[in-house]
């Protein structure tokens, strides 16, 4: 079944009623069991099919359970290894050898999200952080989550807990309305804008090929550069919005993914606003205790803002690596490393230069920021390059442009990006203070419903015109 | 436990503006739909052809819009519409470019019977135009085909209530969908364009449906393809082919017809013969009786001009088309 799709919206409403018919926490934990169930059975056409997904969950779970009774760093540090590398080779990672692959097809929807889950509770089951001695149940319902197995987001095993059991999120009338809002916002994402964006996206690409002049190549070469970063932002932000509108229904609050990324002033403040909850799982598993290990063995404060820079760069070379299985994300995990610990450098420079007063107050100036959100902007959107393109693609496209074309590219990115970011920060910034001044006017929800109308109508037109399957999800892929 | 702050989203308790969202929201989708029927009429273009799935709504806007140009209106097949070639490539559209006031109501698997149909159209739209060009395939008399006895499901739609009893006994019209759905369709039909033509938009944005790799070909692989039996009124593609021509000889509409340009070298052991031979002749006399000018193109396309037994390749397209000038003094 996919996500977003009218049938996984047909699913969700019968689990929903199912799941609300009784207040009791024991009927809708069974009700969203079955149903996490049903929908990972809907992926798979036979018993072989499924077997890898399901050894690969009985083994996370046999891992956290014994775990929870022996705390042997040993038998902590060999289960994590194996872990990953089950994975890995599930997930057919390019420097495993492919004999060692298995030769039949199974499923792997969704398996980098349920590593993350998986990785998560073996860990705190080993640290003793997990708020309750795991059952299988809770186990099987909080790994296949349907309302986020596809494609995220990455819920932590508490907050999950949080609304599937102890404390149902509220389903009052304005958060029918919200969730219905959300999932409406959400289908036209994914449905009416991404589409026009990848097609904008493929026509910038061949009509680069084709341009002759230097002032062609670089606006077409911007285009390239900077259409994809946002048809990336709307389709997975429109598939994040769907489905924590949906699972609101089912009383769940899934956790936020996105917050304006594009408006960040810095590579590291965009990884905190940018699929939010992956590098807030790697900031936890890997950044921290990475960060505290180095610390205690180089204890100098001299030394402590450069282990921070180290360990920026391997945390997020790991974050680039995790998002393929070819040497395009190798390079893509160097350049995502790169971004931040370069940032995170920077920072410290000009606090040692400027003092942390002057520092700040300099980030507080407007042509300052603005031209930083450009920069910011533009890094991902080139970086995005190993993301999308192919090693073939990209020696075209470099040949194509030649040295003055590439440097025209960036100044024209970077000078767009910085005009149009400032103008939409300074429009975000007016909404969010009249949001404020009139949080409960009328004029405002009339507005909100004139726009769901008008979304409902064009994502139904979209769906009748296109007669096709559900949209594609890029981070379905991952 | 926190409270939340309060919403506009909490406004909605008020009956009063319940009311007004829902007034509101119903304004808003209509507008919507009135704005995209705006754009399709405005912007939707006027194709080089169909598309493979045309619609209802399609079909009636183009024939409405040939108004009174005394237009030249071609009925053929998929050797007309150009398959296996880009819309501007066939010979109609090659036509058009030489200035000729042209409308190819050609589409794959077309017929007789749908050319008959679509001439009832036209004249109960007041649409008459200066010349009809006829495709006659041999193929299309086969019997045993039941492809060539039906009504393409967009005509089927439109022509069904002009035609009489005795014409639709003859046809396996397409199976109609149940009622209720009829009507759901009817109705969303009239009420938004873009639903109504929601296949030929389709087909614009992302191409019509892509043909098979052309095989490594051999005649035998056309076995059965062109019955030869000998051809009289009692065959259906006969019965209205002589309809199509006695309605456009009733209404003094001129009609050329041309025999489809068949690819003599790869099936000359099927047709090189008399019986063949025979059917043509019968056809071409059936048309010129009727007043019709008969082009007899069967043989005059050498090999390499076809893709496979009878649709053209580009170069094979420039041909007909100017055989077609020729015939039509442009």
């Amino acid at each position: 079944m996919n996500v977003p799709s009218y049938e996984f919206l047909a699913f969700a409403a019968i689990v929903a009623v199912l799941a609300n018919l009784s207040q009791r926490a024991a009927w809708r934990r069974a009700v969203l069991l079955l149903a996490n169930i049903a929908f990972l059975l809907t992926f798979s056409h036979s018993a072989a099919q499924l077997a890898p997904f399901v050894a690969f969950l009985a083994f996370g779970y046999g891992a956290a359970k014994l775990l929870e009774r022996y705390k042997s760093r040993a038998i902590f540090v060999g289960l994590i290894i194996l872990i990953v590398a089950a994975f890995c080779w599930l997930k057919r990672y390019t420097f495993i050898p492919e004999s060692l692959f298995l030769s039949f097809p199974y499923i792997a929807i969704g398996l980098s999200y349920v590593f993350f889950r998986v990785a998560h509770l073996v860990i705190d089951a080993y640290q003793d952080a997990l708020p309750e001695r795991l059952s299988l149940a809770s186990y099987v319902s909080y790994t296949l989550n349907f309302t986020c197995l596809v494609s995220g987001p990455i819920q932590l095993f508490p907050d999950y807990r949080k609304t599937e059991s102890v404390r149902p999120a509220s389903l009052a009338r304005r958060d029918v309305a919200a969730a219905l809002e959300r999932i409406v916002t959400g289908y036209f994402k994914v449905a009416a804008l991404s589409p026009l964006l990848w097609a904008a996206h493929v026509y910038s690409v061949t009509a680069v090929g084709s341009a002759s002049g230097i002032a062609d190549r670089a606006v077409w070469g911007a285009l390239v550069l900077t259409i994809y970063p946002l048809y990336l932002y709307i389709n997975f932000s429109g598939y994040t919005d769907f489905v924590i509108g949906t699972a609101r229904f089912l009383r769940l609050e899934l956790p936020e993914n996105f917050n304006h990324p594009f408006v960040s002033e810095g590579f590291i403040e965009f990884w905190g606003r940018w699929h939010m909850t992956l590098s807030h799982w790697w900031k936890t598993y890997v950044y921290s205790p990475l960060f505290l290990a180095l610390m205690r063995r180089f204890p100098s404060p001299r030394v402590q803002p450069l282990i921070g820079v180290v360990v920026y760069f391997i945390t997020f070379f790991f974050v680039g690596v995790w998002h393929g299985q070819t040497s395009m994300f190798l390079f893509l995990g160097v350049l995502l490393g790169l971004g931040v610990s370069v940032n995170k450098l920077y920072q410290i420079e000009m606090m040692r230069r400027l003092g942390r007063a002057r520092y700040r107050a300099l980030c507080q100036n407007p042509v300052y920021s603005s031209l930083s959100r450009g920069v910011t902007f533009s890094y991902f959107a080139f970086a995005s390059l190993w993301f999308w393109s192919s090693w073939l693609q990209l020696g075209g496209f470099v040949s194509h442009l030649g040295a003055l074309g590439l440097g025209a590219v960036c100044v024209l990115t970077i000078t767009c990006s910085t005009i149009c970011l400032a103008a939409f920060k300074a429009a975000l910034d007016w909404y969010s203070r009249s949001a404020q001044v009139r949080a409960a006017s009328v004029p405002m929800l009339y507005l909100r419903t004139a726009w769901i109308s008008a979304a409902v109508v064009i994502v139904l037109s979209v769906t009748v015109v296109l007669n096709a399957p559900a949209p594609t999800i890029v981070y379905k892929a991952f | 436990m926190p409270v939340k702050p309060p919403s506009d989203l909490d406004e909605l308790r008020r009956p009063s503006v319940r009311f007004t969202a829902l007034t509101v929201a119903l304004v808003v989708a209509i507008l919507v739909v009135a704005l995209q029927d705006v754009l399709i009429d405005r912007d939707f273009p006027h194709l080089a052809r169909l598309t493979t799935d045309f619609s209802p709504a399609y079909l009636r806007r183009e024939i409405l819009s040939m108004g009174d140009t005394r237009a030249v209106v071609f009925l053929g097949d998929s050797v007309l519409w150009g398959y296996r070639l880009a819309p501007d490539q066939n010979a109609v559209s090659l036509l058009a470019v030489r200035g000729c006031s042209c409308h190819n109501f050609s589409f794959k698997s077309a017929n007789p019977a749908n050319a008959y149909a679509l001439e009832r159209l036209m004249l109960a739209w007041n649409v008459v135009p200066r010349v009809v060009v006829i495709e006659v395939n041999q193929t299309v008399f086969n019997p045993a085909d039941m492809e060539y006895q039906t009504l393409h499901p967009a005509i089927a739609a439109l022509a069904t209530p002009l035609l009489s009893r005795d014409d639709l006994a003859l046809l396996s019209l397409p199976p109609a969908p149940a009622p209720a759905a009829q009507r759901v369709d009817r109705a969303l039909s009239s009420i938004s364009e873009l639903y109504a033509m929601r296949a030929d938009v389709r087909e614009t944005l992302y191409g019509d449906v892509q043909p098979s790799p052309i095989p490594n070909l051999t005649g035998d692989m056309f076995e059965g393809t062109y019955d030869l039996a000998p051809l009289d009124e009692s065959n259906v593609g006969v019965h209205f082919l002589e309809r199509a021509a006695d309605l456009l000889r009733q209404h003094h509409i001129e009609l050329v017809a041309f025999m489809t340009p068949t690819n003599h070298a790869l099936l000359h052991d099927y047709i090189n013969n008399r019986q063949y031979r025979a059917n043509v002749a019968y056809l071409t006399r059936l048309l010129a009786h009727r007043g019709a000018r008969v082009l007899n193109l069967d043989d005059a396309f050498p090999a390499d001009e076809f893709f496979d037994n009878a649709h053209l390749t580009a170069a094979g397209q420039r041909r007909l088309t100017s055989l077609l000038a020729t015939a039509l003094r442009h």
